[in-house]
């Protein structure tokens, strides 16, 4: 024992080696116990066995003190490092307080950086990069691609196909688990005035299965279920919490879709919704609804068996879960022989039935092939939508391509935002060099120093986030209306997923524009800047901040330029003339099938529509026709006499329409030569057509068509008499593609369609018209499904999404790289002036002018803009030829969009340096000399 | 913790370890001896027990631990009760005194249950 606590001079808090200590201590026990033996006069041996026999296990004692000690060492380590980032963090804190504007320009110019960073990546994310929510093991479910090659396309990839083609593949089973096939599409649930619409899914019996969905409530189809073919539905768990309240007792309830009644068997888990395109509201097995589903598009009659035995409709998604173990090339190759085989089924069986009358249908533009194509093949793709999408041709790679894009360009926006923090940052390390210095020669270490200075990144990055967040959340909304196909909006809410990318982000934003800052504030010459009060040479540095303000500059033109391009697509795609007015026209189509109308009770429906509609104020004129631009065509065999065949087009055709005489007023479509139609042009009346320019210069391209005889879908059919020619129209596409188009009378019944749509011409803005056309027609009978009336513009929006979203999206990070420039020359300028102050007033005492010194300033931020525009414009041209096949008649070195630009940015470079200016102006001489 | 002796739990070697340092600081041979001493040997404990058991207290901040010098100019760890340490001393002094009055007196009862 000690009396003295002399051991207290040794103190010191716990050893940083925790084992040795312990060593120590045990080691100590052994070797007092000993000699206490050995003072007895035991022999050495014999006094150290006693001394361990009594004091035990001693690994065992040294393990669990080990264990003990460590935990403490961590734990106050770990107190400790909180407590030494807390006091930096308050220093910093302090240090930002001392300049609130420039905090908040960082901290403003940061988030908005990071924020445009954060919505992207949260639409990109949701639209592209996820696999469908609720699906179990996503990585082993596949679409099915199907590649083949037809003579008026070339080789075509896409990702539907045929019933035959599904019922082939589920042979597959050595190389997928499973296989199931969907169809998604709107329909009408109830009738009458209730009636509104939902999207369905049309599902094979392994769909659920294969997914791995399980029920939320009763059950799911599955395979050799009887259910499972038959009218029965599946709610989606959203669709029955919002439309049903989630009525627990919902199981056995009828639901009629499409008018016909199902009963609900089952909702599905929460948070699944399909796993096509859009988020589907209810599922019904395949076999139980696709004669519905077929009469909702408009298919004239019923296909029948056609439908399950033949590719004669290309309708359907397939799915396969891909077998763990089986090489993807295996299941590739496995796929493909079934494909072709299906394709030698259906060319066995469609010869087999096609007489010499024989029909033909396309809708959408898919028709079969005749002979079986050696190109034909299967490939294997994810489901998560960007990475099949890239795999696809047409609108989904496109829209898959812009959405990187706009990656691409939200990222080049964070970069003028960290390139702008960095330079507020230097100025910033600049005006603090004495501070720094200050500290340094206090005996700071630069580690330290470089630390502390990170922290004020941290602490900025941190604010920066809070700021991202905001802005992710007010704009959110809109920029993902933008990005995301309608009916997704889904939650706005910023997930996980996208906060965790929004602090990375900003961490790494803030690590790129604080370092260089950080890095140069450590190394100031301590005695330099400790005697000239920081206004000595400045000269790397000012070099450094102004070659930041050049790649701002530049960086902006990129973006600008890009909107510029997209600007001119959209104007070029939408003042086209289309051959009808889209803007100025309504669509309305009712599904009378769905209500088991006969087909003279449709057409006396539609005129009685037409009838009214015509006389509501504000419509000009309305008319009746059998296809839908954008939407739905027909085509049929047509027989000229003295020609063996027809010219085709690269898009098929020739497409037919049915008409009434307003039609071609109606849509705003010009007749170029001979008459319009007529109500002369009735039943029995002498069978006439009008045909479309395209049709006219490649059957008589020397001679009149006015005169001529068509014949419609045989030989044996009277003369129909074309009695005039119509401008041409777009059928499908916006890009001008030539193709033959006739029309008919209505009332002849030549080829007798059974598919109508109702045309309205608006005086004034259509979209009043579509509560009171709908309401119309809806009131003509109670037993009426959901009567859709949109405008004809609204069928063509999605075919120009991609020009109008990288319209909309490179314009608002134009604008916002142009802002975020202009406080960038802002701050650059106005630092250069306090800089320079001496020289000013040395300029002003020797006689300089006010002006002089105004123009010097002002010049100065026109250099660097117009470096950085030099630079910029030659980067846009360079990145604009990746852009080309994205833009719409417009070269992507459009001189215009170039001049437009460089002048915005002039104009913002030389208004943004007028302050600055300004300030240098109103230096006074004789105070600054003296102050030195 | 078995020995020829009586069997001692954890929570009764904590206690007489807190006993130990409640006259100033100690290191651990020191209060193996004291315990040694004081109970006659009648409570004989594997000594190693007593460290960890300490370890655990200066986790639990009841004891502090410092090295010094030892009587025979050895260095040594030592170790002292915090003010919360002599809290808890005085809470399970009177705690465990209580318990063993009682246990004591029914087993020194001649009274017969009914």
């Amino acid at each position: 024992m000690v009396g003295e606590p002399r051991w207290r001079r040794y103190l010191r808090f716990w050893g940083t080696d925790v084992r040795r200590d312990v060593d120590d201590e045990v080691a100590f026990h052994l070797e007092m116990r000993e000699r206490e033996y050995e003072a007895l006069g035991w022999s050495s041996d014999a006094a150290r066995a006693e001394a361990r026999r009594r004091f035990g296990d001693a690994a065992a004692v040294r393990a669990a003190c080990y264990t003990i000690g460590e935990r403490r060492l961590a734990r106050w380590q770990r107190v400790a490092w909180r407590a030494a980032f807390g006091h930096d963090l308050r220093q910093a804190v302090r240090a930002w307080r001392r300049q609130p504007g420039l905090t908040a320009v960082v901290a403003l110019t940061l988030g908005l950086g990071v924020g445009v960073n954060a919505v992207m990546f949260g639409a990109i994310d949701r639209l592209l990069l996820r696999p469908p929510a609720g699906v179990r093991e996503p990585e082993r479910v596949k679409r099915l691609h199907f590649t083949q090659t037809f003579s008026w396309a070339g080789r075509v990839t896409e990702a539907s196909a045929s019933y035959l083609d599904y019922d082939l593949l589920r042979g597959a089973g050595s190389v997928f688990d499973a296989v199931a096939a969907f169809a998604e599409g709107q329909t009408s649930l109830g009738l009458g005035a209730t009636a509104r619409p939902v999207r369905w899914t049309l599902a094979t019996p392994e769909y659920f299965g294969l997914l791995g969905v399980h029920p939320a409530l009763g059950r799911l189809p599955a395979p050799g279920d009887e259910a499972a073919d038959g009218a029965v539905a599946v709610l989606g768990y959203g669709f029955w919490q919002r439309e049903l309240g989630g009525d627990p007792h919902v199981l056995g309830r009828a639901l009629t879709l499409a008018g016909k009644p199902f009963t609900v068997i089952g909702v599905a888990a929460r948070g699944f919704t399909g796993v096509g395109t859009e988020p589907s509201d209810v599922w019904v097995p395949l076999r139980g609804a696709a004669r519905e589903y077929w009469e909702g598009i408009g298919l004239p009659g019923d296909p029948g068996e056609d439908l399950y035995r033949t590719r004669s409709f290309v309708w359907l998604t397939i799915l396969a879960r891909w077998r763990p173990g089986i090489p993807l090339a295996r299941a590739d190759a496995e796929a493909t022989v079934l494909f072709r085989r299906s394709l030698a089924l259906d060319a066995e069986r469609t010869r087999a039935r096609r007489g010499p009358a024989g029909r033909s249908v396309a809708v959408g533009g898919v028709a079969g092939e005749e002979e079986v194509d050696p190109t034909a093949a299967v490939r294997l793709a994810s489901i998560i939508p960007g990475r099949a999408q890239l795999g696809l041709g047409g609108d989904d790679a496109q829209r898959a391509r812009v959405a990187l894009w706009l990656v691409a360009m939200a990222g080049v926006v964070l970069l003028i935002a960290c390139a702008n923090v960095a330079n507020l940052l230097l100025a910033r390390s600049l005006s603090r060099r004495r501070e720094l210095a200050v500290r340094l020669a206090l005996g700071m270490s630069r580690g330290r120093l470089v630390w502390q200075l990170l922290v004020e990144c941290f602490l900025l990055a941190a604010v920066g986030s809070v700021v991202a967040a905001l802005f992710a959340r007010l704009s959110g909304g809109v920029l993902r209306g933008m990005l995301l196909p309608e009916g997704s909006a889904g939650s706005l809410a910023l997930d996980r997923r996208v906060l965790l990318v929004t602090l990375a982000v900003a961490g790494a934003a803030a690590l790129l524009a604080g370092v260089v800052p950080a890095l140069q504030a450590s190394r100031p010459d301590v005695v330099e800047a400790l005697k000239s009060g920081g206004a000595g040479v400045v000269g790397a540095r000012g070099r450094l901040r102004r070659g930041l303000l050049v790649l701002q500059a530049a960086l902006s033109v990129v973006l600008l330029v890009g909107a510029g391009l997209f600007l001119r697509s959209v104007r070029a795609a939408t003042t086209q003339d289309m051959g009808y007015d889209p803007r100025t026209v309504l669509v309305a189509t009712v599904n009378l099938s769905l209500a088991g109308y006969s087909d003279a009770a449709k057409r006396e429906l539609y005129r009685t529509a037409r009838e009214r509609v015509s006389h509501l104020p504000g419509v000009v004129s309305a008319s009746i026709g059998t296809a839908i631009p954008f939407r739905l065509s027909f085509s049929d065999r047509l027989i000229v006499p003295g020609r063996d065949s027809i010219p085709t087009t690269r898009d098929g055709g020739p497409y037919d329409s049915e008409v009434t005489p307003e039609y071609f007023t109606t849509l705003g479509t010009r007749i170029l030569r001979g008459r319009g139609f007529t109500s002369a042009d009735a039943f029995g009346a002498p069978r006439v057509a009008i045909v479309s320019e395209t049709m006219a210069r490649l059957l008589w391209p020397h001679d009149t068509p006015l005169g001529k005889c068509i014949k419609v879908r045989a030989d044996t059919a009277p003369c129909s008499e074309i009695v005039g020619v119509a401008q041409d129209t777009h059928r499908q596409a916006i890009e001008p593609t030539p193709v033959m188009q006739y029309y008919l009378p209505l009332d002849q019944r030549q080829i007798d369609r059974t598919s109508y749509a109702l045309f309205i011409r608006a005086a004034g803005d259509p979209m009043a018209l579509i509560g009171p056309v709908r309401r119309t027609i809806q009131s003509l009978s109670s037993d009426l499904p959901y009567a859709h009336v949109v405008t004809l513009q609204s069928l063509i929006d999605p075919s120009t999404r991609s020009w109008r979203l990288g319209e909309r999206m490179f314009g608002l990070f134009g604008a916002l790289a142009l802002v975020i420039a202009a406080v960038g020359v802002l701050g650059v300028m106005s630092y250069e002036v306090s800089r320079r102050t001496r020289e000013i007033a040395v300029r002003l005492a020797v006689g300089a002018g006010r002006g002089d010194i105004f123009r010097l300033v002002i010049g100065d931020a026109a250099r660097l803009t117009g470096a950085g525009l030099a630079i910029g414009a030659l980067l846009a041209a360079g990145i604009a030829r990746f852009v080309r096949p994205l833009l719409f008649q417009t070269s992507p070195h459009d001189p215009v969009v170039f001049g437009v630009v460089g002048v915005v940015l002039l104009v913002v470079g030389v208004v943004a340096s007028v302050l600055p200016a300004h300030r240098a102006t109103r230096v006074d001489p004789l105070s600054v000399m003296r102050a030195d | 913790v078995r020995h020829q002796g009586v069997e001692l739990r954890q929570g009764a070697i904590e206690l007489l370890i807190l006993k130990a340092l409640s006259w100033g600081p100690v290191h651990g041979y020191a209060i193996a001896r004291w315990i040694e001493q004081t109970t006659g040997d009648v409570l004989r404990l594997e000594e190693g027990s007593l460290y960890p058991a300490l370890h655990r207290l200066e986790e639990k901040g009841w004891v502090e631990a410092a090295w010094g010098i030892s009587e025979n100019n050895r260095r040594a760890k030592y170790y002292s009760l915090t003010a919360r340490g002599r809290r808890q001393l005085r809470a399970e002094t009177a705690a465990w005194l209580r318990y063993a009055e009682a246990v004591t007196r029914v087993l020194r009862s001649g009274v017969q249950p009914a």
